[in-house]
Formats: C-alpha cells, sequence, structure tokens
C-alpha cells in the first residue's frame, strides 16, 4: 500500500486461517492468486482472497 | 457488471480476455487480448477500446499494449510499444529481446482523441502491462512483469507536458533483486511476478496492489519440489 502524499509503502501480510486438507479449487489458474483490490471509499479496499473470502483493509492499518 | 467476453469481437485474430479500464459514463472498455506480436511471433498484450453493448470494435491504434480512461473520463492514456529488429542480437538468440522495444506513454482528449501529451517510459526491466491513472489528474501508474519481478512506474502528468519519474521516492521492497533496479533511480519494483494490477484511491493518495512470493500458497512445498496429489497441505494460520 503506498501513501503518494507521504512517500510511505505499508506490507500488508493476508493470513488466513486453512482448514486440514485444503486445497485450491483452482489448481494452475488465476483464481489460485490474490484478485485486483477495489477501493471503496478514499481509505477502505476490498480484496478477494483465492480462498472465496473477501476482506475489507484499511490504508491506516487494522 | 460482469462482461461476457467471449462475445466480443475478437481482435488480432484474438478474443479479450480481461477488462483494463472502463469508462466512468458510457458503454466504453479497453480490453486485452494475448495475441501474435505482428513483427516478432511471440505472444504479447495488445489492447483496443470495444462498445461494451454491441461487442464490437471502436478502436484500436497500433502497437497499443494497454489503455485506461481518466476517472472523470476525459483523457484517455495509452502505453505504446515499438519494435526495431536488431540483427546483430539475434545470432545466439533467435527470440525478440527486450532491448529491440521501446515504449511511449501518450495521453489524449477522449472522445476527440487528440494528442495532448507523450514521452518515452523505461522499466528495468521486462514489458509493460498494464496502467491507472490518478483521479488527481496528475499521476499514472504504469505496470510492468518479467519472469520472475514486476513493479510499478509513475508518470507525472502536467499541462506542459507529462514524464516519467526517474526516482519516485518510495523506500524499496526487501524482495527486490539488483535486476529490478534502474540506474537513474526506482519505481516500485518487487521480486515477485505474482502481482495484481494497481488500484488508486477515490482521492489519489493511495495505491494498492497485491502480491504474493508463491504461486501455490497453500502447499507446503520445499525449493525446487512440485505439486504433486500427495503434495502436503498447510493448516492454519497461512500466508497467502
Amino acid at each position: 500500500m503506498i501513501d503518494w502524499d507521504e512517500r510511505r509503502v505499508r506490507t500488508i501480510d493476508v493470513m488466513v486461517d486453512l482448514p486440514t486438507g485444503w486445497k485450491s479449487p483452482f489448481l494452475d489458474t488465476p483464481q489460485e492468486l490474490l484478485y485486483d483490490p477495489q477501493f471503496i471509499d478514499d481509505e477502505h479496499f476490498t480484496l478477494h482472497l483465492p480462498t472465496g473470502e473477501i476482506r475489507t483493509y484499511s490504508v491506516k492499518g487494522n | 457488471m460482469d462482461l461476457d467476453l467471449s462475445t466480443f469481437e475478437p481482435f488480432m485474430g484474438e478474443t479479450p480476455y480481461r477488462v483494463i479500464s472502463r469508462h466512468a459514463h458510457d458503454q466504453f472498455v479497453a480490453l486485452q487480448v494475448m495475441a501474435e506480436h505482428p513483427q516478432t511471433g511471440h505472444r504479447r498484450e495488445f489492447s483496443a477500446l470495444w462498445d461494451s453493448s454491441t461487442g464490437k470494435i471502436v478502436w484500436a491504434p497500433e502497437h497499443t499494449i494497454a489503455m485506461a480512461w481518466r476517472p472523470d473520463g476525459n483523457q484517455l492514456g495509452m502505453l505504446r510499444e515499438r519494435y526495431d529488429y536488431n540483427p546483430s542480437a539475434h545470432r545466439i538468440i533467435g527470440s525478440p529481446l527486450q532491448s529491440e522495444f521501446t515504449y511511449t506513454w501518450e495521453r489524449r482528449s477522449w472522445p476527440e482523441k487528440t494528442l495532448i501529451s507523450a514521452c518515452r517510459i523505461q522499466m528495468p526491466t521486462g514489458w509493460p502491462d498494464t496502467l491507472a491513472i490518478s483521479p488527481r489528474h496528475n499521476l499514472a501508474v504504469f505496470q510492468w512483469f518479467d519472469q520472475e519481478e514486476s513493479g510499478l512506474e509513475f508518470i507525472t502528468l502536467t499541462d506542459e507536458g507529462d514524464f516519467q519519474l526517474q526516482d519516485a521516492g518510495l523506500p524499496l521492497p526487501a524482495s527486490v533483486r539488483p535486476i529490478c533496479l534502474r540506474k537513474n533511480g526506482n519505481g516500485y519494483p518487487i521480486g515477485s511476478s505474482l502481482a495484481t494490477t494497481p488500484t488508486i484511491s477515490l482521492d489519489g493518495r493511495y495505491i494498492v496492489f497485491g502480491w504474493q512470493a508463491k504461486w501455490e500458497w497453500w502447499a507446503d512445498l520445499t525449493p525446487n519440489q512440485y505439486l504433486k496429489d500427495n503434495t502436503p497441505t498447510r493448516v492454519g494460520l497461512c500466508q497467502v
């Protein structure tokens, strides 16, 4: 996450809790990867994870 | 709204595979195809504009890699390439070389398509892929990819002309390898090619993209090990 005004960069570790035996149902496809983030307002964006979960993150940290 | 791109008019003999920009107020979309390069024969992304209501191509300028509208819809940014065959470079390697390509940023009015500004752009390695324009109208971001790295480069947009920022002034991530660095400054390179496209916040202050180190992030693979049916999977908290 780049704050262009301050020239700062913040990295958010995207952590998921995998149950035993979980495998990606979309092997060798782009769906095995993170989807493009989408801003919903000035400070929040959603991220569609390869597990199917959609999370909302804040640029201010959460 | 998701578009069924399989029904859209092919471009360069190929069906478009992804949307890279949508006009803010009307039905036009910028799409990309993966097509055979007309000069080199290698596979490469090319971009054109379609009318999403008819699926027909409305504008297909040559040698265009990516296009994106400014968020207000009044201007269009473009990444264009030029290939100059260098015969001396092909005594050993048959495929086209990165050094034979040069790239240009163009900003045009929309819908007139009149050229407003243009400048040469560069990246440390790899190939440009996509771009985004800030809602502030003063910045464009383009993304490049190579085999194991990718990155963002930044173009300042002004009334007097546009130019690439040689040094964006951003701290470099720990994953960066020397091949990701330019001699005269840097954009924001990373040591992975598994990256999402960049997205700019509605106020233009923040640029966000996702990236990951491994494709099979959920599998317990040792270095140089490949995925098999019996590859153990991770359990519990795991980083994508």
